[in-house]
């Protein structure tokens, strides 16, 4: 017997097979936890032929862009991003981690990156494997590590 | 090969052939000062030292100087940055004057890169925050080679403190280029080798161990090299058990001359300096001390470097 899975939208997004316990992340990080953007669902755990559990992320009366399009990629490398008009999905977007971002801090807290009185943006090198490299201090750190420009 | 006109941020910014290259500029350039002594004329040296430093900016100083070059004056007391200027600006001023090359100590990680990226004339990292220090560890590599005449499968003992002893990261990550090289990493347990440095070791292969303070004697009985460095008050809590903590190790990490009766005559001690009591002085007078030598060597690497970022002795 399928699942039912959490409710329906008529205009917005679907952002599903997100690894099991990031949907709560994802929402916040997004902006669809407090910003009143529009009627939010949230789901998790969910049986998923693609990764063990899934959570998925629906929003009525949301657009994406590329910005939190990255911000998906980063959470949820191989979430599926829907966009849905009228009841139907009309596009799906691709997501990628970009190859260099300003969007996720280094987390050396001893980086030049992170002195405030200095105010650069950070400068952080996706090598693959959940692997982040700072292009100013060579500091390695994995997904676990992220903290994100402007939110956290 | 080309070094004209490159940064010298990270030792992970040169191959194995490149850092040979330069060992070898160094030794010419120690055997026959003579032939560079002009090296440099004509050329302009501007040193940016946010942290104190006696020896790294000495010698930058002094190797520029006894090539035919200048260096201009940059007093952290009196500048601008007392006055919160940032380090961007600082250094974009400094650009205005046109040196032939930047030379820059500060307290943050990444310090060297950020200036490097702003501007287009050689940038040197002479140390930023915990990082990299890149002369110090070619210095290292060159005491080294001197002494046993390659890098190849280098037998070496890093000990003290580990974990923001940016030489012990750099000569750790440096040493790992070379095949069949041996490390033991002995520190007190709040100031181990951080993972990160680990990590890189094992993916390049090399064999290590870690062990405690305690083992300082017994290692130096099985291991030709020793590298230490001091520990410092200020990586303790400022609190009674901090101050107590320090005091033990302090007692129990000190090389003397006793611990040395029963090692192999030929063992090399080796220190980044300063050091502040984990030698006894004592043994600053044997055959086994070599940071004296390590010092001097500092020279010779940074006219190296100076007269290949120049464009001299490419291959």
């Amino acid at each position: 017997m399928s699942e039912k899975i959490i409710g329906y939208i008529e205009n917005g997004i679907v952002v599903d097979h997100i690894p099991q316990g990031e949907v709560w992340k994802l929402a916040r990080i997004l902006g669809f936890d407090s910003k009143g953007e529009g009627r939010v669902s949230l789901g998790d755990g969910y049986a998923s032929q693609k990764i063990d559990k899934k959570g998925i992320l629906k929003v009525e009366g949301a657009s994406l862009s590329e910005y939190q399009l990255n911000l998906i990629a980063l959470i949820a490398e191989n979430a599926s991003v829907s966009i849905v008009e009228n009841g139907v999905v009309v596009d799906k977007k691709k997501i990628e981690i970009p190859k260099l971002m300003k969007i996720v801090y280094c987390n050396n807290q001893n980086c030049i990156s992170n002195d405030a009185h200095e105010k650069l943006d950070p400068k952080v090198n996706y090598k693959g494997d959940g692997i982040f490299l700072c292009d100013y201090c060579k500091r390695i750190f994995g997904k676990k590590d992220l903290k994100f420009v402007g939110i956290d | 090969m080309n070094f004209k006109g490159r940064d010298v941020i990270s030792i992970e910014d040169f191959s194995l052939d490149e850092i040979e290259h330069i060992l070898n500029v160094t030794k010419e350039v120690e055997m026959y000062p003579e032939k560079f002594k002009n090296e440099m004329a004509g050329k302009i040296m501007s040193p940016l030292f946010f942290e104190n430093s006696t020896r790294t900016s000495s010698s930058f100083q002094a190797a520029m100087l006894q090539m035919g070059g200048r260096v201009l004056d940059f007093d952290i007391a009196t500048s601008s940055v007392n006055k919160g200027e940032t380090l961007r600006d600082t250094v974009k001023i400094i650009e205005g004057y046109n040196p032939d090359f930047v030379i820059i100590r500060h307290k943050r990680d990444g310090s060297a890169k950020f200036v490097a990226d702003l501007l287009d004339v050689p940038v040197m990292n002479a140390g930023d925050g915990q990082n990299q220090h890149p002369t110090q560890t070619l210095l290292d590599l060159y005491t080294i080679k001197e002494l046993r005449g390659s890098l190849d499968g280098t037998k070496i003992v890093l000990a003290g403190d580990l974990k923001y002893g940016r030489t012990v990261h750099s000569l750790a990550l440096a040493l790992s280029k070379y095949p069949r090289c041996e490390m033991v990493f002995i520190s007190p347990d709040s100031l181990r080798m951080p993972k990160y440095i680990l990590n890189e070791l094992s993916k390049k292969g090399v064999s290590f161990q870690e062990k405690g303070l305690e083992e300082l004697e017994l290692s130096i009985r099985s291991f030709p090299i020793i590298y230490m460095t001091r520990i410092q008050r200020e990586r303790f809590p400022e609190s009674l058990e901090g101050e107590q903590e320090y005091e033990v190790i302090s007692k129990v990490y000190r090389l003397s001359l006793e611990m040395l009766k029963n090692v192999n005559h030929e063992l090399k001690i080796m220190h980044p300096l300063p050091k502040v009591g984990e030698i006894e002085e004592s043994v600053d007078e044997t055959n086994f001390a070599h940071y004296f030598q390590q010092a001097k060597n500092g020279l010779y690497i940074r006219k190296a470097l100076l007269i290949l970022l120049a464009g001299g002795k490419d291959e």
